[in-house]
């Protein structure tokens, strides 16, 4: 993974009309290779923030960058190497799904008529849409727009996916093979920024995140970093009243929690520490489990809400 | 992207749906007109239709006269008003825009598109009319509006000239449509704000106390395509219309473009 950055904004604020304060002073920075993660609640901020980076919405104040570009409204060249889904798949009802893909690889630079053909082919069968491509769009069920919104997000080959919520409206089934094909993605050099509200989700493959909060930014690191263990480990035991015993003369805060276990906190120190203290009191240990936070805790902490262990 | 708005308008159903009732209507008033023989008397009902009993080559312009004050308007209210906002409405439009193109290149495509649907729809109902009419009334020489006569060839330029000019005159119409359409995400309202706009021009150029401003609008010299008719071809009105159209072409042109390049996009 390199440190280039792909989208950089700095201090972007976006004031509506009617006074909303919508996205307050946001630094973001999503770097080649990264499958980012820009999660938040309903309302956060995201969709506005991610139309500014689009250029769909014009910026109260600070800048963006993308693949090297400024945006503004009057610079559509930033958008060459960007594929998107903004808010849900949208197309023409009344043409066909593969010449709803015609007409969005046609419009604007950067994709030459002699090869559009090979184009919507391939990136149709990446979907897995081949055998409708001919049919009209009306005909789709919700789940086949989906990959048909995120097939146009694939034209081009860009080098930067810009995804809303990508998996709304799609079963089990479908959002296990989006989430493969992201990694895929980005294993072949794609960089990869989506938002959700689903934590969950994100936590499953995601490399970098942000979090965003009431238009503010409230966490933005590595996924491995903001679910680094949060010190506590919990010990399955058959013999825990023993272990209790143990635990009182040592140095550890600790909090049982029902007949077979109990919660140690044993903060940055390693946990064959505790494991060690344990055998050399033959102390049956049946699990030793790290407690690592989870998106939702870390944002729940993050925005006051949480309950902080 | 030009090319890609044309294939739009073209694959649409819509458009011949709406072109074949617009052919459609001429056609269906010939027949009667034939069946009973009872033409209108000449200055009254639709201009020309007085004539058509004569001489078949003249059904054109008078089946532009029948669609030309009130379907016409319509059919470029609603195709025009639909442009942008029926994109934005769909969702579509924030799928353009977040392609690598312009704001002023896709307004550029969407007034291509209603031109051309405009003179695709005049083109098309005076082609019908036209066969319509010979088969009819058949074709003889004709007496003009001033009394001497023209020859088929001669009444044959003189249709298209009229029909350049009848589309030529929709072009106002457009562009406020084009106007409306940048305003709202609603199509029905960007539709329904150019028929305002339409019927508002025809209810100020029929009284008298306004007398002073209809020259000045949109709809006002709709009519005078009649004067291609006349011999020698009466320029004047027509040349005051051909200019104020394309006041009202640049203005709400250069409105929509104001409006559209600056503004979020949010649909």
């Amino acid at each position: 993974m390199s440190e280039t950055s792909v989208v950089r904004t700095s201090a972007l604020t976006k004031r509506f009309a009617g006074g909303l304060l919508a996205v307050d002073h946001i630094d973001l920075d999503v770097r080649e290779g990264d499958l980012y993660g820009f999660l938040g609640p309903n309302g956060a901020g995201k969709t506005t923030t991610i139309r500014m980076l689009l250029s769909l919405i014009a910026p109260t104040s600070g800048s963006i960058e993308v693949l090297g570009h400024e945006v503004t409204l009057h610079s559509p060249h930033a958008l060459e190497g960007v594929g998107t889904m903004v808010e849900g798949p949208a197309f023409y009802p009344y043409l066909s799904g593969e010449r709803n893909l015609f007409i969005f690889d046609g419009a604007g630079t950067g994709g030459p008529r002699r090869t559009r053909r090979t184009r919507v082919r391939e990136v149709i069968d990446r979907v897995g849409l081949a055998d409708v491509g001919n049919r009209p769009v009306k005909a789709y069920s919700l789940g086949m727009r989906q990959r048909l919104g995120l097939a146009s997000a694939l034209l081009r080959a860009p080098r930067l996916l810009v995804l809303d919520e990508p998996t709304n409206g799609l079963d089990a089934q479908g959002i296990h093979e989006l989430r493969t094909m992201f990694v895929d993605l980005v294993r072949d050099g794609t960089t990869i920024m989506l938002s959700s509200h689903l934590l969950a989700e994100v936590e499953l493959i995601c490399t970098r995140a942000a979090m965003m909060s009431a238009g503010r930014i409230v966490a933005q690191d590595d996924v491995s970093n903001l679910l680094a263990p949060t010190g506590w480990v919990r010990v399955v035991t058959p013999d825990l009243e023993r272990a209790v015993r143990s635990l009182q003369d040592g140095p550890f805060r600790y909090v049982p929690t029902d007949a077979h276990t109990v919660r140690v906190n044993i903060g940055d120190r390693p946990t064959e520490l505790l494991n060690k203290a344990f055998v050399q009191d033959d102390i049956r240990v049946r699990e030793l489990i790290i407690e690592r936070p989870t998106l939702e805790d870390v944002f729940l902490e993050r925005t006051g809400h949480g309950d902080i262990r | 992207m030009i090319r890609m708005e044309l294939s739009k308008l073209l694959r649409r159903p819509r458009t011949w749906i709406t072109i074949a009732l617009l052919s459609g209507l001429p056609v269906i008033v010939g027949i009667f007109v034939k069946a009973s023989g009872l033409a209108p008397r000449p200055g009254e009902g639709p201009a020309l239709l007085s004539e058509v009993l004569n001489n078949g080559l003249l059904f054109p312009a008078a089946a532009l006269a029948i669609i030309l004050p009130l379907f016409l308007p319509i059919a470029v209210s609603v195709i025009g008003g639909d442009s942008v906002a029926g994109e934005a409405s769909a969702g579509t439009l924030r799928y353009l825009l977040t392609r690598p193109v312009g704001r002023s290149r896709l307004l550029l495509a969407k007034l291509v598109t209603i031109v051309t649907f405009i003179f695709l729809a005049v083109v098309v109902v005076a082609l019908v009319a036209l066969l319509a009419g010979v088969v009819l009334f058949g074709i003889r020489p004709l007496s003009s509006i001033s009394a001497t006569e023209l020859s088929p060839f001669e009444t044959f330029t003189r249709t298209a000239m009229a029909i350049l000019y009848i589309g030529w005159s929709m072009l106002g119409l457009g562009a406020i449509a084009l106007f409306a359409s940048t305003r709202t995400d609603s199509p029905l309202a960007a539709s329904l704000a150019t028929l305002a706009a339409f019927v508002g021009s025809q209810v100020l150029d029929l009284i008298e106390a306004t007398r002073s401003i209809q020259a000045y609008l949109p709809t006002h010299h709709w009519l005078k395509f009649v004067d291609f008719y006349r011999d020698p071809i009466l320029w004047r009105d027509v040349n005051e219309g051909i200019v104020l159209q394309a006041i009202y072409v640049a203005v709400f042109l250069g409105a929509a473009w104001a409006n559209f390049t600056t503004k979020d996009i949010t649909s």
